[in-house]
């Protein structure tokens, strides 16, 4: 007979293998999370996965027929249930090899497109889990004992406020472990203190669902067969919901899939999960109540052991799921399995004494006492924040700077603050038009098929910097607070410097290749159909300039035929430094009298994995008042730019030059208690500086706006305009030229809106009044925020009103359907 | 059981304080739609729910001027330039405002204000000698 300790172990990596392979089928299935990490194969070990998937099959098969060795020595001719067992095992040994069988033959996974066949290997990958499942209710149902008399209230509600404590506990210690960015010391306390009592309202929660679950043992006929099926139940629906309203939005899927599938993959797991721990109750020494078996309970002093132990392995966990995180997702992955195991531990350890029967007054007055105390806190802070004038402790400010840093609090916020019904409709109605853009066929372009005659002068050298993650209040063309960037300051006094530009796409991923497309991209823009849309690709060849690139996103997606010299290609991307470029464009310019340049360049010198990530310092006397490790990058970059200025003019090409300053997005340095840019659209993500240098001949006739919205998607219309060309239509959601001729005066933006969207999820920003109200709506967290970027470097956040609330999502969905025709 | 689980669901979701609901009536939501055409009641109506919205700023003082009231067009546009001192277009109506009503050195200040925010536009540097030629004029 097989161990039990063994039969566990080999199970939980079959399932372990199942669920591997349904995330691949859904991660594959969503536009998003395909273009995203499947297609540029971000994460090597799932690549590695996928690739030995048909062998690791056999690995899991074997592991299978090892825990059916048992089910299979039934005798035939035993009784019934033994033998439908029996045929159920060998139908699934027979079925499972079989399949194995064929995945030698022609393996599946690494086929998988991002079409339906990668859903249907998502719902397929599950079966084997449910058989067993079957399999392990039929023969352990009957032999698992249930216990005679309820778990006490008072064993359970200690068991859950334990656990409560414990998992903030841990959170505190893995926050006091790290360098914490100083925060006062009233809302540190109060952001702890709000989060003590969010997670005892969790524990509360979680008390309440037990008692649910054991209510039916504590009849006075009991029926613990009910009780174990309340508590597949209460599992089902928490990992459906899990899946449904945390994972499955966070990759963008929509509510046509998401919900089916997050149905039946929470019954799945609850299944198998409730048939493993049937198994294994079969080993115990007595009978167990429901909220035993499934919770797994062991005998206490092992159970204190395992406590002791948690701290040690979430602390390196979650810094380590912080590196690769996506939206929290694995974040609250882990919190919620904490939490599971610490109630099944304090379960454990807490023993049942006396049974007294069940009291009315222990089913009341803990919700009532966490509902009070879940509610009082948010308006208490309110009311101090006001009385104190001290903005950093209104609840809402807390709970910006609190959930980056305590993961527990983050899931406790996510579960009880509840999006409003108006809130979940309109992220069905965005997802789903969302989605609908990205599986577009169509090829939109402004650009005319035919080229306009060219200008009867010589183009101008082009030089187009496109800093990633740049942001404009550390340059002090737009922030006289920056004393470190006197070189990009020198070149702003002799070029006209756009103080109200924004990025359409607040990710690299959309946002470099809407710049060369004028215009709004979708997901899918890399898969083909981007030479026809890539209208700067088009300028450069019309204009037969000497094409010079180094960039990450766009450059792979060139035509073939297009010469191109690639600057610095062996760097890898997130080492590509702006310093290293201009000395390799140094030979460059030797030539440049015979053919104009046209040179792109995309460093990352102060892109977040080399500020943050890579680090240093964050305070230095040097940079009062700025991220110290930023301002220093920065500081030498624009080293770097002031000796390349200097070039120009000594080579006497500097005035016959366009050179553009620019940023991809902004990034977050910790506002927000936020850091970098995945999908974040406040202020300091979406607004980019914007500085234009043009040569003395194009100056003279040409005027601007430089307070008008202006956008990164305007830069390759300007250059066609410059040049004289019309060859780019003036479309809706399209760029427009910056310059008109001097008597002309440029098409207002002040009473439209703009939709600017986040390259990485359904995040939006929707700019009105000029760029001046901003209305984000992050439908991942499912929050809103307004801001007014009349004053200040990163504007003021304001409250959103019904005002801004309904016209905001309005507009967003009526952008998102103008982007969906156009790619239909 | 069930009926303290309802209650839960129902009632314990935390949801930050918001903010007082702000309603404006639907007609001051539309007034930014091209076929609006509103009259100088109906905006002031709006300014009162939306004192911030420049564009509405804008009408009110397009309708004063209709209207023959320059002193209220300038205060409103003046009211634009405090909420957003880079809009141009603004300086511009205001200083034919002030060129009317012959105060040439303040209308020299909006339109050099209005220059460097669109630098080289021939509109604002004709407006411009005009208040030059209107300053010399009334300095004789």
């Amino acid at each position: 007979m097989i161990r039990s300790k063994l039969f566990v172990a080999l199970r939980l990596g079959v399932i372990g293998f199942a669920l591997l392979t349904w995330t691949y089928g859904v991660a594959t299935f969503s536009p998003f999370a395909f273009d995203m990490f499947i297609r540029p194969r971000l994460m090597p070990s799932l690549s590695d996965f996928v690739a030995w998937h048909h062998v690791l099959y056999w690995v899991a098969y074997l592991a299978t027929v090892v825990t059916l060795i048992d089910d299979l020595r039934a005798r035939a001719d035993g009784p019934r249930p033994a033998r439908a067992a029996w045929g159920v095992a060998i139908g699934c040994v027979a079925v499972l090899g079989g399949v194995g069988v064929l995945l030698m033959r022609s393996p599946y996974l690494p086929g998988l497109e991002n079409d339906r066949r990668s859903l249907v290997a998502a719902y397929l990958a599950l079966l084997p889990l449910l058989a067993l499942a079957v399999l392990d209710h039929m023969r352990a149902w009957p032999v698992a004992q249930p216990a005679t008399a309820a778990p006490s209230q008072e064993r359970l509600l200690r068991a859950c406020l334990s656990a409560a404590g414990f998992v903030w506990l841990v959170s505190l210690i893995a926050w006091l472990m790290r360098k914490p960015v100083p925060v006062g010391e009233m809302a540190a306390l109060a952001a702890w203190g709000w989060s003590l009592v969010l997670n005892l309202t969790i524990g509360v929660a979680a008390y309440v669902a037990l008692l649910l679950v054991s209510s039916f043992e504590a009849l006075p006929r009991p029926r613990p067969a009910i009780a174990h099926l309340a508590g597949v139940a209460v599992i089902a629906v928490g990992v459906s919901e899990w899946l449904r309203r945390v994972v499955l939005p966070a990759i963008s899927l929509d509510a046509a899939v998401s919900g089916p599938l997050s149905v039946y993959s929470g019954v799945v797991i609850a299944a198998a999960w409730s048939g493993l721990s049937l198994r294994r109750a079969v080993s115990q020494p007595r009978p167990r109540s429901a909220a035993d078996t499934l919770l797994w309970t062991q005998r206490p002093l092992m159970a204190t052991a395992a406590l002791a132990a948690v701290p040690f392995a979430l602390i390196p966990l979650l810094t380590t799921i912080e590196r690769v995180d996506w939206a929290y997702v694995l974040h609250r992955l882990a919190i919620g399995g904490v939490w599971i195991v610490a109630i099944g531990l304090f379960l454990s350890v807490y023993r049942e004494g006396a049974r007294p029967a069940w009291r009315r007054r222990l089913i009341i007055a803990p919700p009532l006492a966490a509902l009070a105390l879940a509610w009082s806190v948010p308006f208490g802070l309110a009311q101090l924040s006001r009385t104190l004038g001290d903005p950093d402790l209104a609840p809402a400010a807390i709970a910006d700077q609190q959930a980056p840093i305590d993961a527990s609090f983050r899931v406790s916020m996510g579960l009880l603050n509840r999006a409003s019904i108006d809130l979940v409709s309109f992220r069905q109605r965005v997802l789903d038009r969302a989605t609908a853009a990205d599986r577009g066929t169509a090829v939109p372009t402004a650009v005319a098929a035919t080229a306009s005659p060219p200008a009867a002068h010589r183009p101008p050298h082009v030089f187009l910097f496109v800093i990633d993650s740049l942001r404009r209040d550390y340059l002090g063309a737009y922030n006289p607070q920056v004393t470190f960037t006197p070189a990009i300051d020198g070149f702003a006094r002799e070029s006209y410097v756009f103080r109200n530009a924004f990025t359409r796409y607040g990710g690299t991923w959309l946002s470099m290749p809407s710049i060369w497309v004028g215009g709004p991209v979708t997901r899918r823009w890399g898969d083909g159909r981007f030479a026809q849309m890539n209208a700067l690709e088009q300028f450069i060849r019309r204009e037969s300039y000497r094409f010079l690139i180094n960039d990450f996103t766009v450059a792979m997606h060139l035509r073939a035929d297009t010469a191109v010299t690639r600057l610095d290609p062996t760097v890898e991307s997130a080492d590509t430094d702006l310093c290293h470029l201009l000395q390799g464009l140094g030979p460059e310019l030797d030539r440049a009298a015979g053919q104009p340049l046209f040179a792109f360049m995309a460093p990352m010198n102060v892109h977040i994995q080399n500020t943050h990530v890579r680090g240093g310092n964050p305070v230095d006397p040097r940079y009062p008042g700025f991220y110290a490790p930023y301002a220093a990058r920065l500081e030498r970059l624009d080293g770097c730019f002031g000796d390349f200025v200097r070039e120009l003019k000594r080579r006497q090409i500097y005035d016959d030059s366009v050179i553009i300053i620019t940023a991809d997005h902004g990034d977050s340095l910790g506002e927000h208690g936020q850091w970098g840019h995945q999908h974040f659209m406040f202020p300091e993500d979406i607004r980019i500086p914007l500085l234009v240098h043009l040569p003395g001949r194009l100056r003279q006739g040409l005027t601007t706006d430089l307070e008008r919205a202006s956008f990164s998607t305007d830069i390759t219309p300007t250059l066609y305009a410059l040049t004289g060309r019309r060859d780019f239509i003036a479309a809706e959601d399209y760029g427009a030229p910056l310059f008109v001729d001097a008597d002309r005066t440029l098409a207002s933006r002040r009473d439209g809106s703009f939709l600017l969207t986040s390259s990485y999820g359904p995040a939006y920003a929707l700019l009105r009044n000029n760029g001046k109200e901003v209305y984000v709506s992050d439908l991942i967290n499912g929050r809103e925020y307004g801001f007014d970027l009349h004053r200040g470097m990163l504007g003021t956040e304001v409250p959103v009103d019904e005002r801004m609330r309904r016209s905001g999502q309005q507009a967003i969905e009526a952008h998102l359907e103008r982007v969906s025709a156009l790619y239909r | 059981m069930a009926a303290v689980l309802a209650v839960l669901w129902l009632a314990l979701p935390v949801t930050l304080p918001r903010a007082d609901v702000h309603n404006a009536t639907a007609e001051c939501l539309s007034l930014n739609t091209p076929a609006a055409s509103p009259d100088v009641t109906t905006l002031e109506r709006c300014r009162a729910l939306q004192p911030r919205d420049t564009q509405l700023l804008v009408a009110l003082g397009d309708a004063y001027q209709k209207a023959g009231d320059d002193r209220r067009a300038e205060g409103a546009f003046r009211e634009v330039l405090r909420v957003d001192p880079g809009y141009a277009e603004v300086r511009l109506r205001m200083a034919r405002i002030l060129l009317a009503g012959q105060r040439f050195e303040a209308a020299e200040v909006e339109l050099n204000a209005a220059l460097r925010v669109q630098p080289n536009r021939r509109e604002l540097q004709t407006l411009l000698e005009a208040v030059h030629a209107g300053a010399r004029m009334a300095r004789r």
